[in-house]
C-alpha cells in the first residue's frame, strides 16, 4: 500500500508536468503570447509606479495638494510633461501609471468574485437534484434579464455604507451583478462531465456527492472555468470604467476611467485635450485585448473539441 | 397543437418573471434614502405641511399596502411622479423613449447588416489575412469604451473638421422651417452617433456570424454538397449561411436587450435626448421615481426581445424544443 504522503508527491509531478505542457502549447499560441505580453507591460507599469514616485520621477495624482497645478492646467505634452496636465495641471503620464494598479485590480478583484459566486452556483446546480437545479436557474435568469446598468447602480447607490463609492464597493458591485452568465456556463459543462463513465463508476463505489465534485467535477471544469475567468477581468475593466464615467468611482484612487470622466466633465474634452483623453482610452483598450487574446488561446488549448475542427 | 402549449407556457413564464422584476424593483428602490415629501417641494417647507404631503400621497400606510396601490396603478400605466419634472413618469420616459428607438434603430440596422456580412466574409476566408483583418479590427472596436470612442470621433469629426454637429439632435429650436430641412437636419446630427454605435456593436454580429459559420461547415451536409460540385460561393451562400442565421436571430434580440442601456454611454457625450442621458440626468438629480420607471420599461423591453427571439426559433429551426 503506497504511503499517502508519496501519493500526493506523485500528484503533486503530475501537475506541475501537466502544467509545464500547457505552458508550452500556449508558448507556440502567437494570438496567447501577445496578449500575455502586453499585460505584463502593463503589470510592469503597475509594479512602477510607486518606486518612480519615490525617486521622484513621476507625481502622486492621489495627492491633491502636492500634485495640482493650476498655472499648467490642460497644457500639451512637453519635455517636462510626457502626456501633458490635466484640468488640474496633475501630470498624465503619472495619472496613467497609478491608474494602472487601480483598474488592474478591479478588474482581478471583481473577476474573482464572479468566478467564485458562479463557479459555485454552477457547481451546486448541476450536481444537486432537481429541485435545486430548478430554483437556482430561475434566480440566475431574472438576474440575466435585469439590464445591468440599472441594477448596478442601483446597488452602488444601496449598499452601505450609503454615500460614497469605495474600491470595495464597485468591485463588490461588478463582481455580484456578473456571475449569472458564468454560472450557466459551468453548470452546462457540469451537466456533460456528470454524464461520463467515470462519474458514474464512482457513484456506484459509493462515492458522495461532495467527493464527486470535488474529486471529479471540479477538475474537469475548472480549465474552463479559469479561461472564463481571464474573459470577466476585461468585462470587469470595462464595466468600472463605465461606472465610473457615470460618477460610481472611489475619489482616493485615481483609475483610467476616473481620467475619463474628468475628461469629460472638467473641461479636457471640451479643449480638444487629445493628450488627456487618448492614452486612458488606449490603456483600456489594449489590457482587454490583452485578456481576451489570452483567453480565445486558452480556450483553444483547452477545450479539446475546438481543436479537431 | 404542441406549439401552442409551449407558446401559453412561454407566455405564463415571462408574466411570472415580470412580476419577479417588478417586485425586485418596488422593494430596491424603497430601500433607498429620499424622502419624496421633501424631494417634491423642497425642504423649505414646515414640518407640519410635509406630515400632510406624506399622508396625503399614502407614504405612511405600511409596506405592503403600499405594494399593493403601486401595483394596480402599474397595471393602469401609471409609473410614478418626478421628483425633478413634476410631471408623471410615464410622460417624461415616453417623451425621451422615441430618440433611442431612433438611435437604436436605425444602428442597430446596419450593425446586424455590415456585421453579419463581414462576419460571413471572414469565415468563409477562415485563417487567410480578410479574416485576420476583420477579426482584429471588431475585437479592437469591441475593447473600445463608446464613451472613449465617442469623444475621440467628436473631437475629430466635430471640433477638428467641422464636419458635424457638436450636440443634440436639432439645430433648430422651433420657428418657421420647412419639415425637409428638419429631417435633413436630424440625420446630420444622427450621423456620429450612429457611426459610433454601429462601430461598437459590430463586433457580435462578426464573431457570432463567423463562428456559427465555422461550425456549419463542418457539418456532413456541407460535405454531400461539395461532392454535388456545387459551386463554393453557393455553397457558402445557400446552404452555410441560412443555417448560420439561426444563432443571429438570438443574438440581436438579446443585443437589443442589452442596448437599450449600452446606448447611455453614446447618448450622454452626444447629448441625445434619449433614454440614456434621462437615466443619467435622473442620477444626479436624485429622481428615484424616474430612474424606477426607466428600469421596469428597460427589463420589459429586454424580456419582450428575448421572448420574441425564443418565439422566432421555433419558426426557424422546427428542431427547438423549447
Amino acid at each position: 500500500m503506497p504511503e499517502a504522503s508519496s501519493v500526493r508527491a506523485e500528484k503533486v509531478r503530475l501537475l506541475v508536468s501537466r502544467l509545464r505542457r500547457t505552458w508550452k502549447t500556449f508558448r507556440s499560441n502567437s494570438l496567447g503570447m501577445t496578449g500575455l505580453t502586453v499585460l505584463v507591460i502593463f503589470l510592469a507599469m503597475a509594479a512602477l509606479a510607486g518606486p518612480l514616485y519615490a525617486l521622484g520621477l513621476i507625481q502622486n495624482p492621489n495627492n491633491f495638494l502636492e500634485s495640482s497645478n493650476p498655472e499648467e492646467a490642460l497644457d500639451p505634452p512637453s519635455s517636462s510633461h510626457l502626456l501633458g496636465t490635466d484640468e488640474r495641471g496633475r501630470d498624465v503620464f503619472s495619472e496613467i501609471l497609478f491608474g494602472t494598479a487601480a483598474s488592474l485590480v478591479v478588474g482581478f478583484a471583481a473577476a474573482g468574485i464572479t468566478m467564485l459566486l458562479g463557479a459555485s452556483v454552477g457547481l451546486v446546480s448541476g450536481s444537486y437534484g432537481r429541485v435545486a437545479d430548478e430554483v437556482l436557474m430561475r434566480t440566475t435568469d431574472l438576474f440575466l434579464v435585469i439590464p445591468w446598468l440599472p441594477l448596478a447602480v442601483v446597488l452602488a447607490m444601496f449598499l452601505p455604507p450609503l454615500g460614497e463609492p469605495s474600491m470595495l464597493k464597485i468591485i463588490v458591485v461588478i463582481g455580484v451583478t456578473s456571475w449569472p452568465a458564468t454560472a450557466r456556463i459551468v453548470r452546462s459543462q457540469v451537466l456533460t462531465i456528470r454524464e461520463r463513465i467515470f462519474v458514474e463508476r464512482a457513484v456506484c463505489v459509493g462515492a458522495g456527492k461532495w467527493h464527486i465534485m470535488k474529486v471529479h467535477l471540479l477538475p474537469n471544469v475548472f480549465p474552463l472555468v479559469f479561461a472564463n475567468a481571464i474573459l470577466s477581468v476585461s468585462y470587469a475593466i470595462l464595466a468600472a470604467a463605465f461606472l465610473a464615467f457615470l460618477g460610481i468611482y472611489d475619489v482616493t484612487e485615481m483609475t483610467w476611467g476616473l481620467m475619463l470622466y474628468n475628461a469629460f466633465n472638467y473641461g479636457g474634452f471640451t479643449s480638444s485635450a487629445w493628450w488627456y483623453v487618448l492614452p486612458p482610452g488606449i490603456c483600456i483598450v489594449l489590457v482587454v485585448l490583452g485578456f481576451t487574446f489570452v483567453s480565445y488561446a486558452l480556450d483553444d488549448i483547452l477545450n479539446p473539441k475546438l481543436r479537431r475542427r | 397543437m404542441r406549439r401552442r402549449r409551449l407558446l401559453a407556457k412561454r407566455v405564463v413564464s415571462l408574466a411570472i418573471t415580470m412580476f419577479a422584476v417588478w417586485t425586485l424593483n418596488f422593494v430596491l428602490f424603497h430601500m433607498l434614502p429620499g424622502d419624496p415629501a421633501y424631494a417634491l417641494v423642497g425642504t423649505r417647507i414646515p414640518k407640519e405641511q410635509a406630515d400632510e404631503l406624506r399622508e396625503k400621497l399614502g407614504l405612511n400606510k405600511s409596506i405592503p399596502e403600499q405594494y399593493i396601490i403601486a401595483t394596480e396603478l402599474l397595471l393602469q400605466g401609471e409609473l410614478g411622479y418626478s421628483w425633478f419634472y413634476k410631471k408623471p413618469v410615464t410622460e417624461v420616459v415616453m417623451e425621451r423613449m422615441k430618440y433611442t428607438l431612433l438611435l437604436v434603430g436605425v444602428g442597430t440596422f446596419f450593425a446586424v447588416l455590415i456585421g453579419v456580412n463581414l462576419g460571413i466574409l471572414a469565415g468563409s476566408r477562415r485563417g487567410g489575412p480578410l479574416d485576420v483583418t476583420i477579426v482584429g479590427s471588431s475585437l479592437a472596436f469591441y475593447a473600445m469604451p463608446a464613451f472613449w470612442l465617442s469623444m475621440i470621433f467628436l473631437m475629430i469629426f466635430a471640433v477638428e473638421l467641422d464636419l458635424f454637429p457638436l450636440r443634440g439632435f436639432t439645430t433648430y429650436t422651433g420657428g418657421d422651417v420647412s419639415g425637409w430641412d428638419t429631417f435633413k437636419d436630424a440625420l446630420w446630427h444622427m450621423v456620429l452617433p450612429v457611426s459610433v454605435f454601429v462601430l461598437v456593436s459590430i463586433s457580435e454580429f462578426v464573431l457570432m456570424m463567423r463562428n456559427a459559420l465555422i461550425d456549419v461547415l463542418t457539418e456532413d451536409y456541407i460535405t454531400t454538397a461539395r461532392a454535388k460540385g456545387i459551386s463554393p460561393r453557393n455553397i457558402i451562400r445557400r446552404h452555410a449561411v441560412p443555417n448560420a442565421l439561426i444563432p443571429t436571430v438570438a443574438t440581436t434580440a438579446m443585443f437589443i436587450g442589452w442596448v437599450v442601456t449600452g446606448v447611455i454611454m453614446i447618448e450622454i457625450v452626444f447629448s441625445w435626448p434619449g433614454i440614456g442621458t434621462l437615466t443619467w440626468d435622473a442620477i444626479k438629480q436624485q429622481d428615484y421615481p424616474v430612474l424606477q420607471g426607466i428600469f421596469l420599461v428597460v427589463t420589459l423591453t429586454m424580456l419582450l426581445a428575448n421572448f420574441a427571439a425564443d418565439i422566432l426559433y421555433t419558426y426557424i429551426d422546427p428542431r427547438v424544443n423549447i
